[in-house]
């Protein structure tokens, strides 16, 4: 028996294409592993409890500018219809708004938060995707999330404004007058 | 550009390069590039290019097992029967906005009245709006935990679950 001893002599090219896989993985070590890591760590601080603060400040911020500008409008149209600031009408009109805003802000923050908390976990699922070279989602960014929330913070204020008697008398619809209903019901 | 012990290490396989690096007290060499002691060069041998990808291989899983697999862990542990473990925090969070919502805004209607000369006697906390924004908000709170939940087992925000049995890992 005996034999010309071993296999196949092992191609050149697959020594060659071995040796350009370990330079481009030591490159991706050099380059991209920390710019990974740094990304892991960003993701991971999403969950600490103050992380989101500021995202949810500012949605709080903005829905309190869009209640804002609804109670300037309310109050001009009350003057002009001559109501008497001390009256209850006008005083139960503006808590009711002002009760409708804290309510918006609320929800608005809180809204942000639990976002906030989303992309956290949406990050690390990018990670994970990373780490086994798949695909990444899209992710969405500060802006687009706020954005998200404040849509649905000007919906609900075009709500609560519907149902203010003085601003559906600007609207010219009166149809507040004509329910003779004070403040936005339902508060 | 690499010191004689740097090229030796390269020389080396991973496994060995790593023990290699520990003993000489270089545990510490590159630590945040995982393939810095990879070596690039199949040297010769019957089987030499084999080794080599068996050497990538070998790092690529133990790249994994240190940076993502405690990732998965993570997530995986955030699982529970009901939701995930961030729903205390994001309740926290969000009777904190609700409530500081509520004295903001009865604050801004006390300063908007004393401009008129006026007493604010309106106790916004107390409103069915306010008081039912926030039970609605914790309401809501829950039901996007619960539905994270799903999402992170099977949907888009990761989906462990799959991918963990489609890559054996």
């Amino acid at each position: 028996m005996g034999g010309g001893g071993g296999g196949p002599e092992e191609l050149e090219s697959k020594k060659a294409l071995a040796e350009q896989s370990a330079n481009a993985l030591r490159r991706y070590g050099q380059t991209f592993v920390p710019l990974e890591n740094m990304f892991i760590e960003d993701t991971k601080r999403m969950f600490d409890y103050d992380a989101s603060e500021n995202a949810m400040a500012m949605a709080q911020n903005q829905t309190s500018s869009l209640y804002e500008q609804g109670l300037g409008d309310m109050q001009s149209a009350q003057f002009n219809m001559g109501l008497d600031p001390t009256s209850g009408r006008v005083k139960k009109e503006s808590s009711a708004l002002r009760e409708a805003q804290a309510r918006g802000m609320g929800l608005a923050g809180a809204g942000a938060g639990i976002d906030y908390t989303d992309a956290a976990y949406q990050g690390l699922g990018n990670v994970i995707n990373m780490g086994q070279g798949l695909q990444t989602n899209a992710m969405d960014g500060n802006i687009n999330r706020l954005q998200a929330g404040l849509d649905r913070s000007g919906a609900q204020a075009k709500s609560d404004f519907a149902r203010s008697s003085s601003l559906q008398s600007i609207a010219g619809t009166g149809a507040g007058m004509a329910y003779g209903s004070y403040g936005l019901g339902g508060g | 550009m690499y010191s004689p012990m740097d090229n030796y290490i390269q020389m080396l396989g991973g496994d060995s390069a790593d023990a290699v690096s520990q003993f000489y007290g270089m545990g510490s060499y590159n630590s945040s590039n995982p393939y810095a002691n990879i070596r690039t060069n199949a040297g010769y041998g019957d089987n030499a290019g084999d080794g080599l990808y068996a050497d990538l291989i070998r790092a690529q899983t133990r790249d994994y097992n240190q940076r993502f697999a405690p990732i998965e862990n993570f997530l995986a542990g955030q699982i529970t029967a009901t939701g995930t473990k961030s729903l205390g925090d994001d309740l926290a969070r969000t009777r904190s906005s609700s409530l500081g919502a509520v004295a903001n805004a009865q604050g801004q209607q006390g300063r908007s009245m004393g401009r008129m000369g006026l007493t604010n006697t309106s106790n916004i906390a107390n409103s069915t709006t306010a008081v039912g924004g926030l039970v609605g908000g914790l309401n809501d709170t829950r039901l996007r935990d619960t539905d994270r939940r799903t999402s992170i087992l099977s949907g888009s925000m990761s989906g462990i679950s799959q991918k963990a049995r489609g890559t054996g890992q």
